[in-house]
């Protein structure tokens, strides 16, 4: 589509009509900022795709402000050969017109909704809803037109899409091919990971693979079960096998221990034999052994013999005679001392009793004058004992007033004395002296009557306070009356200590305290005399406690003196008068005899010694007799018990002997003959039984061992057979079989899933690289073109979106990373290539750019424009601009200025 | 004078079933009712006995249950004996499945645990076990048979038949000759799951229940041995519980024909229920075939035990149907279906070339967008892709890029 003019009234900021012619190649529109260069932009677009009965808020803004204007363009272009205007005016008046050219004039070919859809249809736009046409509208021109600020490239799809497609000579998918693309893609996924190297747990496949990895684990659990139960049997038959084998074995054996058993039976036979004729060996051997002893007993019993009958002879009997006639010396000599000694003892005797009558005599007379010591003081003793008991009978009668009592009898004298001296100052006070003895009475003033005697020569005082009247019996009556009251009381206390004196005294017949005292004095000397009279008792008593027991000690002198008398024969009497012989003299005379006595006793001592040693000389002597008689019997005894036997012969004895030494040396032979016989103690049969029964024990515990562990295997057996192990890993063969039938179906549905993805990947990026790549080599030429970089290669995606830049062969860089200035350049040169591209095939077509490259260089922005210059020959090129001054070196343009 | 019994062999009770694992419990119930079948024909047939002839079970640890199931159903047979032959998978071992306490009280039922003769009919008839002791062996099994003197031998084995091409050297192989070398009346066999006759005196009754779908079995044979030298009488009695059909089907690209061939072949079928199917496919497989077959394979499921469709021998064809139709309009899709055609070349021979290719086309001639990607670029991206040349998966693509494609323009 070629745009021939644009014409606007009252549009936005345009309020007068504006109108623009436009070059078939290059057209400049300058015009400064809010010059009005994107309002006839957007009058452009709107008249195109914009239905005219749109009241949507965009329309309704176009209202030039301030009026009630309806916004109107007119817009004459070219499609191919044909010529066309397109009038629309918005808002109040709503219309829409196709006109057509005819060579001469526009006539009217379509208006309204018709003409919208026609005029719609020059750039293969879309409807839009309700509202005004957006730039997703606008068809191709949503490539060919740049508008201010949007250099990106839109989303090329739909019809723009499929003209590109058309224009490069590439197919792409259609509809269906996409939807099959994507089904499986979609199918892909629901099984493979992204990176297509496992499968996904929604899918059945990680559960199938569990339950064939928990199966086999089971499997190989169950196979080993069962081969367990084959292993058993066969371990059941290899004991089966042993046993068997050991079972001849036992055979072999018990028959070697039967062999052995004849052979160990001679060998004991032979043992039997050996033991007899060893014993009797040895019986032989014990013979010739006792005769032998015997034999030498007998010599040896003959020398015993002979040797006792030597000593007997030749010593023993000469000794013992010697012996008996010094025994028989000795004897006489002690009879004679004997009969010495007797007489001597006599003499000793009757010195001693004259010695001792003399001492007899001499104690007696001196206890005759004891006794009459102590006679003489038992007469003084019983002297003081009477004048003692004279003494105690006085003092018994005597009274013994104590110091108290005298004192207490002075105290109430002094208080009688006081008490009259206060009775004679108060009251009355009477006093009677009697010449003779008087009673008679007292009567106090109260009526109270005392008697009262006195002796002659008594003075006897009465008190009283008021009235007193003193009877004397045979006299009569005073009666003194007194007034003072104080009297009675005195009275009365002096009555008191009256009668209480009176008592006192009464009690040792005195009279006075006084007499007291005197009393006192007589007794204290009574006393003194008796305790004189102990004290002389005491020393004549002395030793003595009493005076009977003084007087039993001499009744007991006196009887003891008495016998002895009698003993001396001599009276008491006799005894005194008797002069007693001299003691000393008889006491020399009896030492004198003992002494001799006690010589010959000591020769008789000696003598007796003399005797006892040799009759102990004659008792050893005897002894050793007896010994050797004795000696000289047993041997002789024992000697004829041996030869008994041999008829009491010793040569019997020898025959004996040289008898037994045949018997032995037979016997002896015998025992070597039999030994040769009997094997080595090695080659016992009986040893090596003994060993083989052994062998055969142990070779029965293995059996019995063997026996035991085949019990348990066949019981483990019967217990794993009851188990059916093969009937469970049958069971879980054929579920592990059943899941990997599954799984394999699964897996090869998958790998082809797979498979086809990969091809329709492969195929759908082959259909995206025939429609990138030219575009890719344009715009990279494009690039090297305006920034003069060498060897630049930009990528396109498949929505033909600038993705990399690169440089050779390297990787490239994001299009983001590059910088603002370069990728506007490398949008604009996208939509300049593919516009081409598009005008290539379907012929020139209006390109705009709207204050495009604000961000490039003026080095690039002449090369830029170089570019659209050489584009002008397939493109409509309309540069709407602020800056005339970038294109000054553009020729043939046209130049529209655009003013207020 | 004369015997009839029964010879059977391998019921393989507890066996695996990996292949229909689906079904795999229906499959091993089915051996024990057809057990009882068994059991049902000797009364029904009075026969003197029920010779088992090894692999009785399918392995020596199988579960007492299962053992007991067994017993049990053998013990119906009561009078009649039931001798037991180990084979090499109940291989008389210690812990053999023979020693189990089900096997201890049962009166009938007789392991035959060493090589002493059975004698039967008053010495009539000589029973001539070898039972299997060893998993492998090279050694002939019947060389273990001991000779009699009974006018009617009968040996009973469990091995290979020793024919070219056909045995392992180590799995207990049997001389063809076996039967007449040892002057036996009758040698029973078994091991091998196809009823194989071996001569007029020895044969091998395959197993009672058919185990997979390329399989002769599901009988047993009742034998008759006059004795005096004539020839046993053998007569083969079919007595499996379920049915295994295949069915091998043409595809001409269309879908109609097939689903009709199909179904028919299924409601031909005696028991449909009871049978495990498998549908074998040859031919071009469009778009539309596979549809079809994704259908097909819901309808059989209902309608009988087990099925299974086969399509290895199908090649993928892109030249007729709609898929092609809206390729001609999306060279994008016609891109990618170029792109899949020059990976299954890729594939190798195992991948049976597209109908198109088979055809002598090529459409990368034209050039243009459908052009398919380079040989280099296919394995550049299969490598990227960490994917493999697999002509399943391609094929998996090509029924994929059919389906979505449908889902798209349809």
């Amino acid at each position: 589509m070629i745009l021939e003019r644009l014409a606007v009234r009252a549009f936005g900021c345009l309020r007068d009509p504006v109108e623009l012619a436009f070059d078939e190649r290059f057209t400049l529109v300058t015009g400064k900022n809010e010059a009005g260069k994107s309002t006839l932009f957007r009058a452009l677009h709107h008249a195109l795709f914009t239905p005219y009965s749109s009241n949507a808020q965009e329309i309704r803004e176009l209202q030039t402000w301030g009026t009630e204007l309806s916004p109107e363009v007119t817009v004459e272009l070219r499609v191919g050969d044909e010529r066309y205007q397109v009038t629309k005016s918005f808002l109040h008046q709503q219309r829409c017109v196709l006109a057509e050219w005819d060579g001469t004039r526009f006539r009217d070919v379509a208006n309204g909704d018709r003409a919208d859809e026609r005029i719609r249809a020059f750039l293969l736009g879309d409807r839009p809803g309700r509202g005004a046409a957006g730039e997703e509208h606008r068809g191709l021109a949503r490539l060919l037109w740049a508008p201010q600020g949007q250099v990106a490239l839109p989303s090329i799809e739909g019809t723009l899409r499929q003209e590109i497609e058309k224009s490069l000579d590439a197919l792409s998918l259609d509809e269906g091919e996409g939807r099959l693309h994507a089904l499986l893609s979609g199918l892909y996924f629901e099984t493979w990971s992204k990176n297509g190297k496992s499968f996904l747990k929604k899918s059945r496949l990680p559960d199938l693979e569990a339950e064939i990895e928990r199966l086999e684990a089971e499997r190989t659990k169950a196979e080993a079960a069962w081969r367990a139960v084959e292993q058993t049997s066969q371990r059941l038959g290899d004991v089966e096998a042993e046993l068997a084998g050991l079972g001849d074995e036992r055979t072999e054996l018990q028959q070697a221990i039967e062999r052995l058993e004849a052979a160990a039976k001679r060998v004991q036979a032979l043992k039997v034999k050996l033991a007899t004729e060893s014993a009797e060996l040895e019986k032989w051997k014990g013979r010739w052994e006792s005769l032998d002893q015997q034999r030498k007993r007998v010599i040896a019993l003959k020398a015993q013999a002979s040797e006792a009958q030597e000593a007997l002879e030749k010593q023993i009997q000469p000794l013992l005679e010697r012996v008996g006639k010094a025994q028989e010396a000795l004897g006489n000599e002690l009879k004679q001392l004997e009969t010495e000694i007797a007489e001597a003892e006599g003499r000793v005797k009757s010195a001693r009793s004259a010695w001792q009558r003399a001492r007899t005599l001499t104690a007696a007379k001196e206890q005759d004058a004891q006794i009459r010591r102590l006679a003489k003081r038992l007469e003084d003793v019983r002297e003081v004992q009477a004048d003692q008991a004279a003494l105690n009978e006085q003092l018994a009668q005597m009274p013994n007033p104590t110091p108290a009592q005298i004192k207490q009898a002075q105290e109430l004298e002094g208080e009688l004395k006081r008490l009259d001296g206060r009775l004679e100052s108060v009251g009355l006070s009477l006093e009677f002296v009697a010449e003779s003895a008087q009673t008679g009475r007292v009567v106090h003033g109260d009526g109270r009557e005392e008697p009262f005697t006195v002796e002659g020569a008594e003075t006897i005082r009465a008190h009283a306070a008021r009235s007193l009247q003193w009877h004397i019996d045979g006299v009569g009556r005073f009666s003194v009356r007194s007034g003072a009251d104080e009297v009675a009381t005195l009275e009365q206390e002096r009555e008191e200590a009256k009668g209480r004196l009176k008592a006192l005294l009464a009690g040792f017949g005195a009279t006075s305290s006084d007499d007291l005292a005197e009393m006192r004095e007589t007794r204290r000397d009574v006393e003194q005399r008796m305790k004189s009279l102990k004290e002389k008792l005491t020393q004549l008593l002395d030793e003595y406690e009493s005076a009977d027991a003084l007087q039993s000690a001499l009744a007991e002198l006196e009887r003891r003196l008495t016998a002895v008398c009698e003993d001396l024969d001599v009276t008491r009497e006799a005894l005194a008068e008797t002069e007693p012989p001299g003691v000393d003299e008889a006491e020399a005379t009896y030492t004198e005899a003992e002494d001799a006595l006690a010589e010959l006793n000591k020769g008789l001592d000696d003598l007796r010694a003399d005797v006892a040693t040799l009759e102990k000389e004659t008792g050893e002597l005897k002894t050793r007799e007896a010994t050797e008689v004795e000696k000289r019997r047993n041997a002789t005894r024992e000697m004829e018990t041996i030869l008994a036997e041999y008829g009491g012969e010793t040569a019997e004895l020898d025959r004996a002997m040289s008898d037994a030494q045949r018997q032995r040396d037979a016997c002896q032979q015998k025992v070597d003959a039999i030994t040769s016989e009997l094997p080595d103690e090695d080659e016992d049969p009986e040893v090596e039984q003994a060993g083989l029964k052994t062998e055969l024990q142990s070779l029965e515990e293995s059996i019995g061992a063997l026996r035991e562990n085949r019990a348990q295997l066949r019981q483990q057996l019967e217990t794993a057979a009851a188990q059916g192990t093969y009937d469970e890993l049958v069971r879980i063969e054929e579920r592990l079989q059943q899941t990997r039938d599954e799984y394999e179906h699964q897996v090869r549905q998958a790998k082809a899933i797979k498979l086809l993805k990969a091809l329709s990947d492969t195929r759908q990026q082959r259909v995206v690289a025939q429609l990138t790549e030219p575009i890719s080599k344009r715009v990279s030429r494009y690039f090297e073109q305006v920034s003069g970089n060498v060897g630049r290669q930009v990528r396109f995606d498949e929505s033909l979106r600038p993705t990399t830049m690169s440089v050779e062969r390297e990787e490239g860089v994001s299009t983001e990373a590059l910088s603002t200035g370069a990728r506007e350049q490398l949008q604009i040169l996208s939509r300049l290539a593919l516009g081409r591209y598009l005008a290539s095939k379907s012929g020139r077509h209006l390109f705009v750019l709207d204050d495009s490259l604000v961000n490039t260089d003026t080095v690039r922005h002449r090369k830029f424009l170089e570019l659209l210059e050489e584009a002008q020959e397939e493109l409509q090129i309309v540069l709407l601009t602020c800056h005339p001054e970038w294109y000054r070196g553009l020729e043939g343009a046209r130049r529209v200025a655009l003013g207020r | 004078m004369g015997i009839r019994f029964l010879h059977t062999a391998d019921w393989q009770i507890g066996m695996k079933a990996n292949h229909v694992a689906k079904v795999a419990e229906a499959v091993r119930s089915a051996r024990l009712t057809t057990a009882e079948r068994i059991v049902a024909v000797a009364k029904d047939e009075d026969v003197d006995f029920i010779l088992i002839a090894g692999d009785l079970f399918e392995d020596n640890a199988v579960g007492n249950d299962v053992v007991h199931r067994v017993v049990h159903i053998l013990e119906q047979a009561t009078p009649i004996p039931v001798y037991i032959l180990p084979g090499n998978h109940d291989l008389l071992s210690p812990g053999s499945v023979y020693e189990r306490a089900a096997f201890r009280q049962v009166g009938n039922i007789h392991v035959l645990r060493s090589t002493e003769p059975i004698l039967l009919h008053e010495g009539e008839v000589a029973l001539l076990p070898a039972p299997i002791t060893q998993k492998n062996s090279e050694r002939d099994p019947t060389t273990h048979l001991q000779a009699s003197d009974a006018p009617i031998r009968i040996g009973v084995a469990h091995g290979s038949p020793r024919i070219e091409g056909m045995y392992q050297p180590d799995d207990h192989p049997i001389a063809l000759d076996a039967a007449a070398r040892l002057g036996l009346d009758y040698l029973a066999i078994g091991h091998w799951h196809s009823w194989l006759e071996l001569g007029p005196r020895m044969l091998m009754p395959g197993t009672h229940e058919p185990t997979k779908f390329d399989e002769a079995s599901g009988y047993v044979a009742l034998v008759t041995c006059e004795g005096g030298g004539a020839p046993p009488h053998v007569e083969q009695v079919a007595v499996n519980t379920l049915r295994w059909a295949e069915g091998s089907f043409q595809t001409d690209g269309t879908p109609d024909a097939l689903e009709r061939q199909v179904r028919t072949w299924v409601e031909g079928l005696a028991d449909p229920k009871s049978t495990l199917v498998r549908v074998q496919l040859a031919g071009p497989m469009s778009a539309e075939v596979e549809a079809v077959l994704r259908e097909l394979e819901d309808w059989l499921a209902v309608r009988t035990l087990y099925a299974e469709v086969d399509t290895r021998q199908t090649t993928p064809t892109l030249s007729q149907g709609r898929l092609r139709e809206i390729a001609i309009a999306h060279p994008f899709l016609e891109g990618l279906l170029a792109d899949l055609r020059r990976l299954a070349t890729l594939a190798g021979p195992e991948l049976p070339a597209f109908a198109e290719a088979a055809a002598g086309r090529d459409d990368d001639e034209d050039g243009g967008p459908i052009q398919a990607l380079d040989v280099d670029e296919l394995r550049a991206l299969m490598r990227e892709n960490d994917l493999e040349i697999d002509p399943d998966v391609i094929k998996e693509a090509i029924r994929q890029l059919a389906h979505r494609a449908g889902e798209v323009w349809e």
